[in-house]
């Protein structure tokens, strides 16, 4: 009895670390907001390489 | 100034001293923890300071005369004080000492493992220290704030009274997060009245840890969920600006709070009334932040309700005596302390406009009841979101947002990765656990927590138009039901958690601090901190005589900015120029009527008066090379006073 428990405990927290990344790995692939982060700072890389030289 | 600062001074002292008496007795009568007694606390306190004020207010209201000064407000405090003071005198001696029986959460002083603090929590107070720093370096910002929360702050200031403009409904509404902001205008230090929403973040913080512990997750778990609620961009960018959204939502958990702290308890219900004055003065503070809390606070009630009646029915079952009558005083408790922080708003509506709930119009069975203002004027810049607003944060969609062009997270947009990772698989565990895992627990905080959550969820998608900024008390209830399962996350799968949590509240965090960050190198760079430079504004604004009248028929967020950076200047801002029909071309009638001194306009088509008005060019920098390329270009027509043969339009156009 007590092994099963175990056992539950620890798929269900397997199971729930799965959902949790897959939910980070969603807000990845769709938030628009992460592709403006990403395109805001190639923008500003570009302009601080551009001073630079 | 210096008897403003006394007074507000002593107005702290007092409040705090009778919170701090009020929590004492609360904590002896309730059994509470030192954490439950802080909260309640600074609940309590936050109470007193709005209720002195909205009392002081009240005599204003009453008596027509400017009384809504911080010494008022200070002397409704001491009377209150005295009052709670006599009052503790009568009790006869401490209660007797309480039997705690029921299940309490794990009181083990187990710590969060060091690299969860270095790599999780590190960075949202990194985070949290940058974005104050920022807004101490310029002045307020936020559309709303700049738009009319604001410029009702100074008017208040200005007039003394928390007064009202019937027929602008941004003007009507009730304010306790302006009154809040009120405290701290009183300085006189605008830099400052930012930095006033955040100790309520704090208090969020502490109460999404408290939700955490009541929902049974150890002291590392709650704390990361606190930490993960902090490090949304929503709630950290409403720690530094003028919205009162972050004010509502963290009464409104605040009543979640102490509604599920009721179900856990002593016998012999003495508890009841002890959590039911907090809950009672959390859910009076958000009804009178805006309208839309009153549907959260509604499911406070009815969740409040639930939790007296199945308590006192245990109680009554139990053969404890006087159940009954324990149930009355915390009813009793609970309205008159809900009632002292937000009745001075009805009052003033209807004294104004013999309507109570004005600017709010009711339509029952087809028919309108009261003479507010009809629903499409109030929310006319409000539209419904798509299906998508129930993948949200997943899809961040940014339409919500003022500037969609700027991808940045503002402080009206963005719950974040931290949120998406965690929210939803925290509710279902919280959902799953007692069936599979048939874990202790209180059953009851188990379904009040799930079911506010759903019932929160209805609200956000039906009443609050898909806005996240409306639904903010949701969202910090969702990553406070996260408590249980961050809690065996953190228990069996330490260094997997820390995979996730880590580049979540990391990206969440740069995310936040790259705008803020850029903008604010670029002020460094020019050397130029001033509030003209920041808000775009030609610095002849500053230098205007005082008491000027300034009509904005610019931007809205241009509203604030117009009263310059010692409120000395009249502002006509522009839902009051709306409602006043004041719109080009203004007629010298129309000016003479308001006494209009200046004209701020942006993207001049041409001078907007009729032939009899008298004017001159104050400002135009639409041909000036230094105008940045993104500041529209300006101009501010100065009025001139009709006099006898006083040439009209003597300015003329370039």
């Amino acid at each position: 009895m007590a092994a099963t428990r175990l056992i539950t405990i620890r798929l269900l927290a397997s199971g729930m670390w799965l959902l949790s990344m897959a939910s980070l790995v969603a807000w990845f692939l769709c938030s628009q907001a992460l592709d403006s982060f990403v395109e805001r700072c190639m923008r500003l890389g570009s302009r601080l390489a551009g001073a630079g030289t | 100034m210096t008897v403003d600062l006394l007074s507000l001074i002593l107005l702290a002292c007092t409040a705090g001293a009778g919170s701090g008496l009020l929590s004492r007795r609360l904590a002896e009568t309730g059994g509470f923890s030192r954490l439950e007694r802080n909260l309640a606390r600074a609940t309590l306190w936050a109470g007193w300071m709005i209720a002195a004020v909205l009392l002081a207010a009240t005599a204003a209201l009453l008596t027509g005369l400017p009384l809504v000064r911080p010494v008022g407000a200070a002397a409704a405090s001491i009377i209150g004080w005295l009052a709670v003071r006599i009052r503790r005198l009568g009790w006869q001696g401490r209660p007797k000492p309480v039997d705690i029986s029921a299940p309490r959460p794990d009181r083990s002083r187990r710590r969060l493992p060091a690299a969860f603090r270095f790599l999780v929590v590190g960075p949202v107070l990194l985070l949290h220290v940058f974005l104050a720093c920022e807004a101490m370096t310029r002045p307020p910002a936020g559309f709303d704030g700049l738009h009319f929360h604001l410029p009702l702050v100074v008017r208040w200031v200005r007039d003394g009274q928390l007064s009202m403009v019937e027929g602008v409904w941004q003007f009507s509404l009730p304010g306790n997060g302006e009154v809040w902001m009120l405290l701290i205008a009183w300085l006189g230090v605008e830099r400052l009245i930012e930095l006033s929403m955040l100790p309520i973040g704090g208090l969020a913080g502490l109460l999404v840890f408290g939700i955490a512990r009541e929902l049974s997750a150890s002291r590392p778990a709650a704390l990361l969920a606190a930490v993960l609620a902090l490090a949304g961009p929503m709630t950290a960018m409403q720690c530094y600006s003028s919205y009162v959204d972050c004010f509502g939502a963290a009464f409104i958990l605040a009543g979640v709070y102490w509604t599920i702290r009721m179900h856990r308890g002593p016998a012999g219900a003495t508890h009841m009334t002890a959590c039911a004055l907090p809950a009672g003065t959390a859910v009076g503070l958000a009804i009178g932040t805006k309208p839309s809390f009153v549907l959260w606070a509604g499911l406070v009630v009815v969740a409040m309700a639930a939790a007296l009646v199945g308590r006192a029915r245990r109680e009554a079952a139990g053969g404890a005596p006087a159940a009954r009558r324990q149930m009355a005083c915390a009813v009793l408790a609970f309205t008159l302390a809900a009632g002292a922080c937000c009745f001075y708003w009805p009052l003033r509506a209807a004294f104004h406009t013999g309507w109570p709930l004005y600017p709010i119009q009711l339509r029952v069975a087809g028919g309108t009841l009261g003479s507010g203002l009809p629903a499409e004027r109030i929310v006319s810049d409000l539209g419904r979101q798509g299906w998508w607003s129930v993948c949200y944060p997943w899809v961040e969609w940014k339409r919500a947002g003022h500037q969609p062009a700027r991808g940045e997270y503002a402080a009206d947009n963005g719950l974040g990765p931290a949120f998406a990772a965690f929210a939803v698989p925290g509710a279902l565990y919280l959902l799953l656990r007692r069936r599979l895992l048939r874990r202790p627990g209180d059953l009851a905080t188990d379904r009040t927590v799930l079911g506010l959550m759903g019932a929160g969820g209805v609200l956000f998608v039906e009443a609050c138009f898909s806005y996240g900024r409306y639904a903010m008390p949701l969202w910090m209830l969702a990553l406070a039901a996260c408590g249980p399962m961050l809690d065996m996350l953190v228990r069996l799968r330490p260094r997997s958690t820390l995979a996730l949590a880590c580049p979540a509240v990391v990206l969440s965090s740069a995310m936040m601090t790259l705008a803020p960050a850029v903008d604010l190198a670029g002020r460094l760079r020019d050397g130029d901190l001033g509030r003209s430079r920041f808000y775009g504004l030609p610095p002849i604004i500053e230098r205007l005589e005082p008491g000027a009248v300034v009509l904005n028929l610019g931007d809205s967020t241009a509203n604030y900015p117009l009263y310059g950076q010692r409120w000395t200047n009249r502002v006509i801002e522009t839902p009051l120029a709306a409602h006043l029909g004041l719109k080009p071309p203004l007629t010298a009638a129309q000016i003479g009527a308001h006494g209009i001194d200046y004209v701020y306009i942006r993207d001049p088509s041409g001078p907007p008066f009729a032939d009899d008005v008298a004017w001159e060019i104050a400002w135009d920098d639409r041909q000036d090379p230094a105008r940045p390329p993104t500041t529209r270009p300006t101009v501010v027509y100065r009025l001139l006073r009709a006099g006898p043969g006083a040439p009209a339009g003597t300015g003329g156009m370039p």
